[in-house]
C-alpha cells in the first residue's frame, strides 16, 4: 500500500484491488481528503453491477462531509438494494433521513404523513422504514405513539394521533396483543370479539381521519404447545389465531391495506423473524435481522398506496425467456421446455403470464431480427407466452435505452413505470446508468432463480383486483397499435365503450396553435396530405371565415391524451374541401377519425354545404391512412400517381356519426385568450 | 484497525457523529445520543460482526466502555486459541 500523501494524483485506485482502494481511501477520509476519496470509493464502486452496501454507506457520509445531500440521500439509499444487513442499513437510515430533511418535500416524489401505533417499540425499525420508503422517493414524516398505547391514541378523539393528523396509519401489532392463550375453548366468539375489536379500530380512525390504514397480519408463534395435533385440535393456539388474519382480510375496505407478516416470517424462517433475546431485552416483535425486509415490504405496500406501484415489465428474449440465442441456434436449438434449464424458462414464462393475468403489462425488448424473435412464439410448442401476452414487441438493434423510452412513450406511461429483465449484466448496466428511471431486476445466472428474483421485486403490488386489470395488455395493446390480435366486432365495441372517451373539440386559438403547428410539421403517419404550414400560416387559416379549423384533445379513463388531431378544411360554393386532416400515432384505432369526421359533417351543415372532398398524397409513412376515405362511404373521384381524390355526398347519406366518443364543445377559451394576449400586445 | 478501534467506528456509524472518542471510562451518558435502542443496535453488530456472544442481559452489566472492550477482546483471544 502506498501513502496516501506520495500517491495525491500519483495512484490511481483504478489499479489496486477493491480491498485496497477503500482502505486508501478511508485514510483519504481521515486525512480530510474527502473529494478524493469519494473518486477512489466512485471507481470501486463501478466495479459492481450493485455497489456492495458499505461502499454506499462511505460514499453517502463522504457526500454529507461535502454537502451535498441530494449526492448522500442517493448512496444511502442504495443500501436497501445492496442486502439486508441490519446494522448498515441502520447508519445508512440515520444518513439519508439527515439529508432527507436538508433537501425538504420538493425533493421526493411524495411526501406523506404517517403515524405508527404499536404495541411494541418501533424506534429502531422506523428509521429502516424511512429508508426503504425514500429509496423509493417517498419522504414520510413520522409519529410514533408511546409503547403499548395505542388503544389510547385510536379510541381518544383528543389525542396525538388525531392532532398530528396522518395520511397513512400503519398499526403495527404483534400476536400477543390478540391474547389468544394456548388453547381456548370458545374458539369462535374469540375470534369475533377479536375481529369486532380491530374492525372498530378502523372505523374509528377513518372516522376521525382521511388516512389510509395499513395494518401487520398475526405471525402464527414459531412455538407449537399442542405440537402436530395442534393442527387438528379446535381452539389451539396456532389454529385460532389464522383466523382472525383471514377475517380482518375480508374486513378491509379499500381503505385498509394489509402487511402480511405471517407470510412474511415464513419467508424468512420463524426462527429467525422473531428472536426472544430481543423481545426480552428492547421488547423488539421482529428481530434485527428480519427488520430490513419488513421495512422494504411496507414501504412497497406505502408505495401501491400512493399509486407508486410499476405497471409494465420490459422483457429480454434470448437467456431470458428461452436457453440460448434464437438468432444462431434456430428454433430447434434453444433451450425451453426439455431439461432442468428449459423446464426453468417455462416455468418463468408461466409466471410472467400470471403476472400478466393480475394486470401487469409485459413487453419484449430484445436485439434481435424481428422474424427470428417472433419465430418462437408462433412456432414453438412449448412456449407458454404468445404475441398476444404483449402490448409491445420490439426486436431490433438499437440501444435499449432507446427503446425502453419508445416503449414507454407508445403506453403513453412514464420511464417510472417501466421494470426491465435482462440476462445480460452489461445491458441492465447501461439502462441503470442511462435510465435511472427505469427499475432493473437483478437476474441471476441460474434460470432457475428467476422467478424468485421476479417475486422479490416488490414494486408490482396491487392495491386491487378487477376484471378490468386481466384485460388491460388489450387496452394498452390497442393504444400500442398492435390491433392485429383483436377480437370479433361485439368485444372492439365492448373495448371502446371500456375506455369512456371523451373529445374536446374547438377551433384553433392562440393557446391551443402551438401544438397544432407542432402536429402539422411531425406528423407522418396518421395523415392524409402531410402538407407542413407553418404556425403563420396557420394563424392566417384561423383568421380565414372561409376555413373550417379544428383540433381535438382526448381523454379516456387512462389518461389525458392532449390535443391529437387537427382538421383544416376550405369552403367554397357548397363544397367543403379537406385541406389538412391529421392524428396523432398514440390513438390511431380509438375511433378519433370517426369523430372528426363526424364534427366536420357538422360544421358542413353549418355552412350550407352539401359535399364534402378530400385528397390522399401518399408518402412512405402514410399508408395506414390510404383507404380511409373510402371506409367511411366517400367515393373516389380521381387517381394520378397514387394521389386520389375522393368525395362524400353529405345530403344523399347524411352525416358522419361517432357513438364511442363523447363530445364537448369548446369555443369561449380560445377567443379568450386571444383577446388578452392581444390585449398585452397594445 | 484494532477492537477499539472497531467499537468506536460502530458507535460512530450509529450515531452518524464523526466526533465520538471513547476512552475506558466513557458511559453511555457521556455520548449524546447513545441510547437504548443504540446500545441494543451496539450489542445485535458486536454479535453479528465480530461473533462476541452477549448473552442475556450482558450488554447492559458493562460499567463503562473499557470493561466491554476488555470483554470483547477476551473473547477473541479465547477463541483464537481454541481455533489454534
Amino acid at each position: 500500500m502506498s501513502e496516501p500523501t506520495k500517491s495525491e494524483g500519483e495512484i490511481s485506485c483504478k489499479e489496486l484491488s477493491a480491498e485496497e482502494a477503500v482502505q486508501f481511501a478511508d485514510r483519504l477520509v481521515e486525512k480530510g481528503e474527502v473529494g478524493q476519496a469519494i473518486e477512489c470509493y466512485l471507481s470501486v464502486a463501478d466495479r459492481y453491477e450493485l455497489p456492495p452496501a458499505d461502499i454506499c454507506l462511505r460514499l453517502a457520509r463522504c457526500y454529507m462531509r461535502l454537502d451535498d445531500p441530494a449526492a448522500a440521500l442517493d448512496w444511502a439509499t442504495r443500501v436497501v438494494d445492496a442486502g439486508q444487513d441490519y446494522g448498515v442499513w441502520q447508519a445508512a437510515a440515520l444518513i439519508a433521513t439527515k439529508a432527507a430533511r436538508r433537501l425538504g418535500s420538493a425533493h421526493f416524489r411524495q411526501a406523506r404523513k404517517l403515524a405508527v401505533l404499536s404495541s411494541f417499540t418501533t424506534e429502531s425499525w422506523v428509521p429502516l422504514l424511512q429508508l426503504a420508503a425514500l429509496r423509493l422517493g417517498i419522504l414520510l414524516d413520522v409519529y410514533q405513539c408511546a409503547y403499548g398505547q395505542y388503544r389510547q391514541e385510536v379510541l381518544n378523539p383528543e389525542s396525538s394521533l388525531y392532532k398530528f393528523a396522518p395520511e397513512m396509519v400503519l398499526i403495527a401489532v404483534d400476536t400477543r396483543d390478540l391474547g389468544i392463550p394456548d388453547f381456548v375453548q370458545d374458539s369462535v366468539a374469540v375470534v369475533d370479539q377479536e375481529v369486532e375489536r380491530w374492525g372498530g379500530y378502523w372505523q374509528r380512525i377513518l372516522e376521525e381521519l382521511s388516512a389510509t390504514i395499513l395494518q401487520f397480519t398475526f405471525v402464527v408463534p414459531e412455538t407449537a404447545p399442542f405440537g402436530h395435533f395442534g393442527a387438528k385440535l379446535q381452539g389451539s393456539r396456532q389454529r385460532v389465531i389464522q383466523a382472525p388474519n383471514l377475517r380482518l382480510g375480508e374486513l378491509a375496505g379499500p381503505k385498509v391495506a394489509l402487511i402480511d407478516c405471517e407470510r412474511l416470517a415464513s419467508l424468512v424462517g420463524k426462527l429467525r423473524w422473531y428472536s426472544p433475546r430481543y423481545w426480552h431485552l428492547a421488547k423488539m416483535a421482529v428481530s434485527p435481522e428480519a427488520q430490513p425486509l419488513l421495512a422494504r415490504h411496507t414501504a412497497a405496500v406505502i408505495a401501491a398506496q400512493l399509486g407508486l406501484s410499476r405497471k409494465c415489465l420490459v422483457l429480454d428474449l434470448d437467456n431470458t425467456l428461452w436457453g440460448g440465442v434464437i438468432g444462431e441456434d434456430g428454433l430447434s436449438g434453444i433451450r425451453l421446455g426439455q431439461g432442468p434449464e428449459g423446464e426453468a424458462f417455462v416455468e418463468f414464462q408461466e409466471y410472467l403470464r400470471s403476472l400478466k393475468e393480475r394486470g401487469i403489462l409485459l413487453a419484449v425488448c430484445s436485439k434481435n431480427n424481428e422474424a427470428d424473435a417472433r419465430e418462437p412464439f408462433e412456432k414453438h410448442p412449448e412456449m407458454r407466452l404468445r404475441l398476444s401476452d404483449f402490448v409491445m414487441f420490439v426486436a431490433n438493434w438499437k440501444p435499449k435505452a432507446e427503446n425502453l423510452r419508445e416503449i414507454a412513450r407508445e403506453l403513453n406511461i412514464g420511464l417510472d413505470s417501466l421494470v426491465f429483465v435482462d440476462d445480460s449484466p452489461a445491458e441492465r448496466r447501461a439502462v441503470r446508468k442511462l435510465l435511472p428511471e427505469v427499475d432493473v431486476v437483478p437476474l441471476p445466472e441460474d434460470p432457475c432463480f428467476y422467478v424468485r428474483a421476479l417475486s422479490d421485486y416488490l414494486l408490482f403490488e396491487p392495491v386491487s383486483f378487477t376484471q378490468e386489470d386481466s384485460r388491460r395488455t388489450e387496452l394498452y395493446r390497442a393504444r400500442a397499435q398492435l390491433s392485429a390480435a383483436r377480437r370479433g366486432v361485439e368485444s372492439l365495441e365492448e373495448f371502446y365503450a371500456s375506455l369512456r372517451m371523451k373529445a374536446t373539440i374547438g377551433p384553433f386559438d392562440d393557446f391551443h396553435l402551438p401544438r397544432v403547428a407542432q402536429l402539422v410539421g411531425k406528423t407522418n403517419q396518421f395523415n392524409l396530405t402531410t402538407r407542413r404550414h407553418s404556425l403563420a400560416q396557420l394563424e392566417a387559416f384561423a383568421r380565414d371565415p372561409n376555413c373550417v379549423h379544428f383540433y381535438v384533445r382526448l381523454q379516456d379513463c387512462f389518461a389525458d391524451h392532449g390535443l391529437v388531431g387537427v382538421m383544416i378544411a376550405f369552403a367554397k360554393d357548397g363544397v367543403l374541401d379537406i385541406d389538412t386532416w391529421l392524428m396523432s400515432c398514440r390513438v390511431i384505432g380509438r375511433t378519433v377519425e370517426a369523430t372528426m369526421l363526424a364534427e366536420l359533417c357538422r360544421c358542413a351543415v353549418e355552412r350550407g354545404c352539401h359535399t364534402i372532398t378530400g385528397t390522399y398524397i401518399p408518402t412512405s409513412k402514410n399508408g395506414i391512412v390510404r383507404d380511409i376515405y373510402a371506409q367511411f362511404g366517400f367515393e373516389l373521384i380521381s387517381e394520378t400517381q397514387g394521389t386520389t381524390r375522393w368525395r362524400y355526398d353529405l345530403a344523399g347519406r347524411g352525416p358522419i356519426e361517432n357513438r364511442f366518443i363523447e363530445v364537448e364543445h369548446v369555443f369561449g377559451a380560445g377567443n379568450d385568450s386571444r383577446a388578452a394576449s392581444t390585449a398585452n400586445a397594445a | 484497525m484494532t477492537v477499539e478501534q472497531r467499537l468506536q467506528q460502530m458507535l460512530r456509524e450509529l450515531l452518524d457523529d464523526d466526533t465520538v472518542e471513547l476512552g475506558d471510562d466513557t458511559v453511555a451518558q457521556d455520548v449524546p445520543g447513545w441510547d437504548s435502542y443504540v446500545h441494543i443496535n451496539l450489542m445485535y453488530r458486536i454479535e453479528q460482526e465480530l461473533g462476541v456472544p452477549l448473552p442475556g442481559n450482558k450488554i447492559f452489566e458493562f460499567k463503562n466502555f473499557g470493561e466491554l472492550k476488555r470483554y470483547v477482546i477476551e473473547h477473541l483471544s479465547a477463541r483464537r486459541t481454541e481455533l489454534s
